[in-house]
């Protein structure tokens, strides 16, 4: 130690940077950790989607409401025939219940002067679906005076 | 024993890894893309242009999920047909070239020779199409404008004279076609009221739905690729639609897209 000392008196010792990895690996671990997917699935209706031929890749991150149309797996009706439920970003909805819920969104600061030109009504409807209930679904959207509507679908 | 010392390996460079690590994941992280087909929903102001009953495409698909076709030069409403026709109507539909021979044939310009399939006397009735020139072009938004003005001074004593809104739709249509023949040249277009649409079945499913919302979108397609090939040499698909890059194409594919525009409806009631 002794001889360490002599000649370098009075110097700054240099920052020891053996720490930096650790860190560096803490901070990637965190991010791996942390980071989950924004996917916008749902759990609570059973959906097949439908292929076809000409897709679109979504642009960007649009300003949107996001519908499922599918079954309930399980439950039949009176009839006996498959119910179908929507589900309107994180709730089952009634279709009757669509227009105030947009109307709702509209009020948002959010898609203030947007509501137009950006903002998109996505629906991921299960093929078998009928196209009763995607009409007055749709009749519910025009209400609102919500006209763009994307189909979600699977490439041919 | 003599005492050996363990040299210490040296980790300064595992930061240097880990960046390496985190940056290569950055980079090569691309999430798919969700795919989507777009439809707009009609308004009120889209149905008051439907006058002409030529100027219509309708496709039917009713409870039984088959599909008729009628109108826009082809009439198949006798019996139902393949999802493949729906492609070859709208391609009908949209095609600006054809002359009629003796016969009440169709000849396209790709030597395609198309009778009345539904009755080989009469006539079919395709939609009158407009040709667009840069001189008319011109002409027609000086005429608009003027218009325009007029019903503006006669607004002002008889406030209800004829509305203006559908010269201002006609003013937008015309000012698109002005840049699309300043891009490809003259072409023919479809009347402003000419529509494909859609009629469907409460009982209809949402699957033959979108499947005949897909071909029409092909038979578009097609006439969009074709026409992309013969102008730029690369099909419809491939142009550079990138607005950050400087190279981008859009103006051609607005081009396209004025020529072969995507126009659908979907109409509520069945009245067949």
């Amino acid at each position: 130690m002794s001889k360490f000392s002599k000649g370098k008196k009075g110097k700054v010792p240099v920052a020891s940077t053996a720490a930096l990895p650790d860190i560096v690996f803490m901070l990637l671990f965190f991010f791996m950790v942390t980071t989950v997917f924004k996917e916008k699935e749902s759990k609570k209706v059973k959906i097949n989607k439908v292929s076809v031929a000409i897709t679109e890749n979504l642009q960007k991150n649009v300003l949107a409401a996001y519908y499922w149309i599918g079954r309930v797996p399980g439950k039949l009706d009176s009839e006996g025939n498959e119910t179908y439920n929507i589900q309107l970003d994180d709730d089952i909805i009634s279709e009757s219940d669509i227009s105030k819920y947009l109307n709702n969104l509209h009020q948002e600061s959010k898609y203030k002067g947007k509501w137009y030109t950006d903002f998109y009504n996505v629906f991921k409807i299960d093929a078998e679906a009928k196209m009763r209930l995607i009409k007055k679904v749709q009749d519910q959207l025009k209400e609102a005076e919500a006209f763009k509507v994307l189909y979600s679908v699977d490439k041919k | 024993m003599a005492k050996r010392e363990i040299e210490e390996i040296n980790a300064g460079s595992t930061a240097d890894i880990a960046f390496l690590l985190v940056i290569f994941f950055l980079i090569t992280t691309t999430m798919i893309k969700p795919q989507i087909a777009e439809e707009r929903l009609s308004q009120k102001s889209d149905v008051e242009f439907l006058l002409k009953q030529e100027n219509v495409l309708s496709i039917l698909a009713n409870k039984e999920d088959s599909i008729y076709i009628q109108g826009g030069g082809v009439t198949y409403l006798d019996k139902a047909v393949e999802l493949e026709e729906i492609k070859k109507a709208v391609i009908y539909f949209y095609e600006h070239d054809y002359i009629k021979d003796p016969n009440n044939n169709y000849i396209f310009p790709n030597g395609e020779i198309v009778a009345n399939p539904h009755d080989q006397s009469k006539e079919l009735p395709f939609p009158d199409y407009i040709n667009v020139t840069l001189t008319n072009c011109n002409d027609t938004i000086e005429k608009l404008e003027e218009k325009l003005k007029l019903i503006e001074q006669l607004k002002e004593n008889h406030p209800e004279y004829e509305s203006k809104e559908k010269f201002v739709l006609e003013l937008v249509t015309w000012n698109k076609n002005l840049d699309a023949v300043k891009v490809i040249g003259e072409f023919k277009m479809l009347p402003i009221n000419a529509t494909v649409t859609i009629l469907t079945d409460n009982e209809t499913k949402y699957e033959t739905y979108m499947q005949v919302l897909d071909y029409i979108m092909q038979g578009l397609n097609e006439l969009r690729n074709k026409l992309s090939k013969d102008k730029f040499g690369k099909s419809y698909d491939k142009l550079n639609d990138d607005p950050k890059d400087e190279n981008n194409e859009i103006d051609k594919i607005h081009a396209i897209q004025q020529v072969y525009p995507k126009r659908i409806m979907k109409q509520k009631q069945v009245s067949y």
